[in-house]
């Protein structure tokens, strides 16, 4: 309902037309936050997995399963292709170089981005869907397509593997790589003399905190509405809520570096637009906010173990985180898309504010918003909520054992 | 399996208690010979100081040169000890056991050479304490804490108290172990030091408390301390310099350029005290899969910097980096390029040279010259054409003297070690008994696997 | 006490609060000649060492000013473009923050000062400074005895490892303010000159009081040729250029000069 909401608010933005970039920011901001949470997810399935923790078992499917609100992703992006100007108009990482840049090449690296997503997912989830099929007696007909002739043979399992490695490692640097290059194409060389390198790796990182805070979030629904709480322990949220607030920490470190450099500095072409625009200026209280949720009450819920060590501690934090990062969307496409200074300026010559969204836009939020949910929702109930072979490996590779007089778990690690 | 073999305390005692029992002729001639280094470089470090920095290769537009390169090289070195330790401590990974010591002493050794380069490179090096230490408070005199060059010793020295005290808490219980096996003069030298460690419950928890929360603590600084050091750049106007993000690409840069170091160390070690058992191909395998990713995440950096400089209407910063893509300089870059990623990545990919020590050891040291080059690149062409329209444009070629520094530089580091391992043991002993009891194995159908307790 | 609060409180902007006094400089551009008279003078009155040649080559040269000369134009309708350049006490300086000792600083008289004691040489400021205007002391000076009679005793000699640079001959200010204390009276327009202002043949250099509406430079600041060098870096400079009247200007190509010129010229 809220989806088809979101749709009549769209359709209504588009009545105004594709010509005048300033109305669309919103939409932008809402398109720049479910490809930052949609597409970041599906990596914390693969940085333990690659450190050799033992305790992502559960994490992987509601991390992976994420990836399918990039179906939605290319959908939102695909207007943008109009709101954009070309290179010509503008100062590029592109240069001067091929026809068809940014937008084809963005495209298709959006296209790739969302591909290795799904393929993700499903290498990870082929034995689950096998072992469907077999439970179901052949009947489950999405299974039988998917998982192949997958029987679980040592060949099979090795190709398995393999696919999962190179598929999570390309996905991490798809992931950074794409998000630098929308960053850059789809906000920063839009405003005149906003030249900060910091931008695309503060993307990456912020991607990398939706991504964790996304993971802990999903976890701990599927937790409440499944009933796993066998499964899914406190453990996991423990362990996730160290690297959440490591990640807290990193995002604030980037930003304090970025504004510092621009700070000190005190070149105008800079304090305009990143002092003015993005943090103490024109917007500050919406800045102050997501500063808060990013950092500071993460910061100061994170920092004890006993908070730490529950799953309404981490949850708290990832919602908050998530806020926070929407708000950072919010600060950074809608004034970028109300400039309507020449690109090829030197500098921008005063910053922008932040206008209150209109009925338009707030459908546009709600439905965007509601369209991945209801993705996510429909994913999980059609792959499962856990990844049942990692379970099972997970809990292979972990015996109890007498140690002195206690007993202490053991985690076995394989060469 | 054969490549964790099982050792009794006892061994474990004898073997790495060696390097400090016994004397080897090995010994005696690479502490002449880098004593030798480290006083060449005291003669050239005397002519400075009282020719001038005339001696150097510095000019009008190049005012920093080889000195700041070396201090920012080490300073970057400095920073494997405390990601070896204590990020690896935190999240308790098992291969850091052995290497730990040996990363945190090259941390304390190398920002003390980094911190004399600082010294060094100031016109009057003996008013410099004037800002280290603002002893001249009576006057009301205080340094600039606007200035990035006072955050520097800040910094510094907050990183060398905590990293000095890193060690030394780690090194109380291996302490106390060599005060028991040695007698006279060495016996009451080591009790004293062991601040009487008796080995019981309460100390053991003590113990591994303060280690904990070293590392918790430490973090920050350690992320602190190359930011500070890529401030010295960001925080100027210099074209080229002003970078947004050359915090956190510094500081990938530092790992990079520490954990290759460390990898060295290692190999140096292994084979000078026969420590076969002990640092095995599998902490080999370990480091080179973490630097496939700090290496790549360097780059990433490197490209952003790159690109951004190339992509910006600002004149004077395209021409500074156009400068750095040409030749001569497009040779060094590509070089440091080469030497940071294209080469050593695709090798650490193979397992099989993961596990090779002496291919490891060779890609430590082409990492560590391609960051070398790679300060090199960022600080001397930036220096030369600072602004396009103006004014001075200059080049640099390093004097004898420099050279001869950067050399004492090495030299000193590798002796000031050399000297710790003849007086304190260089692997820390009882962290390598802990991992030995906490181990276990495990079958599992035919396969016998290695297990470890989780803390 | 009262009075240096409410100073701060009316303009924060500036970095010190302001007695009435900002020393600036004009640089006429149409009237320079590039005949160097400012150089040779500003060397005789503040000390400077002798720019031999060996310091030359080894590219160790001071020279607080300068005359920066641009080629302009296509052969073979060159024409040659003079800059005097020289510290431009910027209200906003660049080389002021990165110094760790205070040994320079912003005075009350829009001066940016050079604390020659206070100094230890890590030349960031030279690295800070976009218009190279700071020069720093590789070696020690190598006086005889008659080179001593030649020294202006107002003037420090500095010693080796420390940085130096312009200072509107600061020893000038002070000299004149004491002469005009004496007799109990303000300092005066005209009173002080620097040495390049004392040299230069062609009027090109303007010195006096900028808070002063009436005085000759706040007035040739006003005209509308002005800009400063580099303004683009926010550095708010206390040195004013006037553009060079060309009246062939649009029928040559913009060259170097015209880069270095425009005030947000890099984009140029």
């Amino acid at each position: 309902m809220l989806f088809v909401g979101g749709v009549a608010g769209f359709a209504m933005r588009l009545g105004s037309g594709l010509e005048d970039r300033g109305p669309w920011g919103y939409y932008a901001a809402v398109f720049g936050f479910l490809f930052t949470v949609g597409q970041a997810a599906p990596m914390v399935s693969f940085v333990p997995r690659l450190a050799r923790a033992r305790w992502h078992g559960p994490l992987t499917r509601a991390s992976q399963v994420v990836a399918v609100a990039g179906l939605l992703n290319v959908l939102l992006f695909l207007p943008l292709l109009w709101l954009v100007p070309s290179n010509a108009e503008r100062v590029t990482v592109w240069f001067n170089w091929p026809w068809g840049a940014p937008h084809f090449f963005d495209t298709i690296f959006v296209l790739m981005l969302v591909v290795n997503g799904f393929a993700f997912l499903w290498v990870q989830a082929i034995p689950d869907l096998a072992a469907l099929r077999v439970q179901s007696g052949g009947t489950h007909r999405l299974a039988r397509l998917l998982s192949g002739s997958f029987i679980g043979t040592p060949k099979q399992w090795k190709v398995q593997r393999i696919g999962l490695a190179v598929l999570g490692g390309c996905y991490v640097m798809n992931f950074i790589f794409v998000q630098s290059l929308i960053s850059l194409d789809y906000v920063m060389t839009l405003v005149p003399g906003w030249k900060s390198s910091m931008f695309p790796a503060f993307y990456s990182i912020n991607g990398l905190l939706a991504a964790t805070a996304t993971t802990i979030v999903v976890l701990a629904l599927i937790r409440r509405f499944y009933g796993l709480q066998r499964y899914i322990t406190v453990d996991q949220f423990w362990n996730i809520a160290k690297i959440m607030l490591a990640l807290n920490l990193a995002w604030a470190y980037h930003w304090w570096a970025d504004f510092l450099t621009t700070w000190y500095g005190r070149v105008p072409r800079e304090t305009v637009v990143t002092l003015g625009m993005r943090s103490f200026g024109e917007n500050t209280w919406l800045f102050v906010i997501a500063f808060i949720c990013c950092f500071v009450l993460p910061l100061l819920i994170l920092m004890w173990n006993p908070w730490r060590k529950s799953v309404a501690g981490p949850t708290v934090v990832a919602v908050l985180s998530l806020i926070g990062i929407f708000i950072q969307r919010i600060i950074d496409y809608v004034p970028t898309y109300l400039v309507t200074q020449d690109p090829l300026d030197h500098e921008l010559h005063e910053a922008i504010a932040i206008p209150w969204p209109g009925l338009p836009d707030v459908l546009i939020i709600v439905g965007g918003l509601a369209g991945a949910i209801f993705l996510i929702t429909w994913a999980v109930k059609a792959l499962g909520p856990l990844s049942n072979w990692e379970m099972q490996e997970c809990m292979l590779l972990r015996r109890n054992e007498k140690f002195l007089n206690a007993e202490v778990p053991y985690v076995i690690k394989p060469q | 399996m054969h490549e964790r073999p099982r050792l009794t305390p006892i061994q474990i005692n004898r073997d790495l208690l060696r390097s400090v029992l016994e004397t080897p002729l090995v010994f005696y001639v690479l502490l002449l010979l880098l004593m030798g280094l480290v006083g060449l470089g005291v003669i050239a470090a005397t002519l400075m100081v009282s020719y001038g920095l005339g001696v150097t290769g510095l000019n009008h537009p190049v005012f920093w040169g080889f000195f700041i390169i070396n201090f920012v090289f080490w300073v970057g070195i400095s920073h494997a000890g405390t990601m070896i330790s204590a990020i690896l401590r935190l999240s308790a990974a098992e291969w850091r056991r052995p290497v730990v010591r040996a990363a945190e002493v090259m941390t304390v050794f190398s920002l003390l050479t980094a911190a004399l380069f600082v010294v060094l490179h100031t016109g009057r090096p003996w008013r410099t304490l004037y800002w280290a230490f603002p002893y001249d408070f009576v006057r009301g005199i205080w340094p600039d804490v606007r200035s990035p060059l006072v955050w520097d010793p800040s910094a510094i020295f907050t990183y060398l108290t905590g990293s000095i005290l890193f060690v030394y808490a780690a090194l109380i219980p291996d302490l106390a172990l060599a005060r028991d096996q040695t007698t006279g003069w060495r016996r009451a030298v080591y009790g004293v030091l062991c601040l009487g460690w008796r080995g019981n419950a309460r100390q053991w928890k003590l113990l591994n408390a303060t280690g904990l929360l070293l590392s918790a603590l430490i973090l920050p600084v350690f992320v602190s301390v190359h930011s500070i050091v890529s401030w010295d750049f960001g925080m100027s106007l210099v074209p080229g310099w002003h970078v947004h993000i050359f915090a956190p690409y510094f500081v990938v840069g530092a790992v990079l350029s520490g954990v290759a170091a460390v990898i060295a160390l290692m190999a140096v070690m292994r084979s000078l005290f026969r420590l076969h058992d002990y640092i095995r191909p599998e902490h080999f395998d370990m480091i080179g899969r973490l630097l496939i990713v700090v290496a790549l995440a360097w780059a990433y950096f490197y490209f952003i910097d790159v690109i951004f400089a190339l992509l910006s209407n600002e004149e004077a910063e395209y021409q500074v980096m156009k400068l750095r893509l040409s030749p001569p300089y497009l040779y060094l870059f590509l070089l440091m390029i080469t030497c940071n990623v294209f080469l050593p990545v695709p090798i650490w990919m193979f397992r099989k040279f993961r596990r090779n020590i002496g291919i490891m050891v060779w890609t430590a040291i082409v990492v560590n010259i391609g960051m070398w080059l790679e300060r090199f690149l960022i600080i001397i062409p930036t220096l030369q054409r600072r602004h396009p329209d103006a004014f001075a444009w200059g080049d640099y070629s390093a004097s004898l003297v420099e050279i001869t520094l950067v050399i004492f530089s090495f030299a000193n580091v590798a002796l000031l070690l050399l000297l710790f391992s003849k007086i304190f043991p260089v692997i820390p002993i009882w962290e390598e008994k802990e991992g030995h009891i906490w181990k276990r194995e495990f079958r599992i159908g035919k396969l016998r696997l290695p297990a470890i307790v989780r803390e | 006490m009262k009075q240096a609060a409410e100073g701060t409180e009316q303009d924060t902007s500036k970095p010190v609060a302001s007695i009435g006094r900002r020393w600036g400089m004009v640089v006429d551009l149409d009237r320079c000649t590039g005949c160097q008279a400012c150089v040779v003078a500003c060397h005789a009155e503040n000390n400077i060492a002798l720019n031999l040649e060996d310091v030359v080559l080894q590219q160790r040269a001071i020279n607080w000013i300068r005359i920066e000369r641009y080629w302009e134009g296509e052969y073979p309708n060159v024409k040659a473009r003079f800059l005097p350049m020289f510290c431009q006490h910027c209200n906003n300086a660049p080389c002021e923050p990165v110094c760790p000792v205070y040994a320079t600083y912003h005075n009350q008289e829009g001066l940016n000062v050079q604390v020659y004691n206070r100094c230890i040489g890590t030349r960031y400021c030279a690295n800070n400074c976009p218009y190279h205007a700071r020069f720093f002391n590789f070696w020690e000076r190598d006086l005889d005895d008659t080179h001593r009679e030649y020294l202006n005793p107002e003037v420090t000699v500095r010693t080796k490892g420390i940085m130096e640079k312009c200072t509107f001959c600061v020893q000038r200010i002070r000299r004149s303010e004491w002469e005009r204390r004496q007799a109990d009276e303000e300092l005066q327009e005209g009173d002080v000159q620097p040495a390049c202002v004392q040299a230069c043949p062609t009027d090109t250099l303007v010195f006096g009081n900028l808070e002063d509406e009436n005085s000759r430079v706040a007035q040739l600041a006003e005209n509308k040729r002005h800009y400063r060098v580099m303004e683009n870096l926010g550095t708010d400079t206390n040195v004013i250029y006037l553009k060079k009247v060309d009246p062939h200007a649009s029928e040559t190509a913009p060259a170097h000069a015209g880069t270095a010129a425009d005030s947000g010229g890099n984009s140029a």
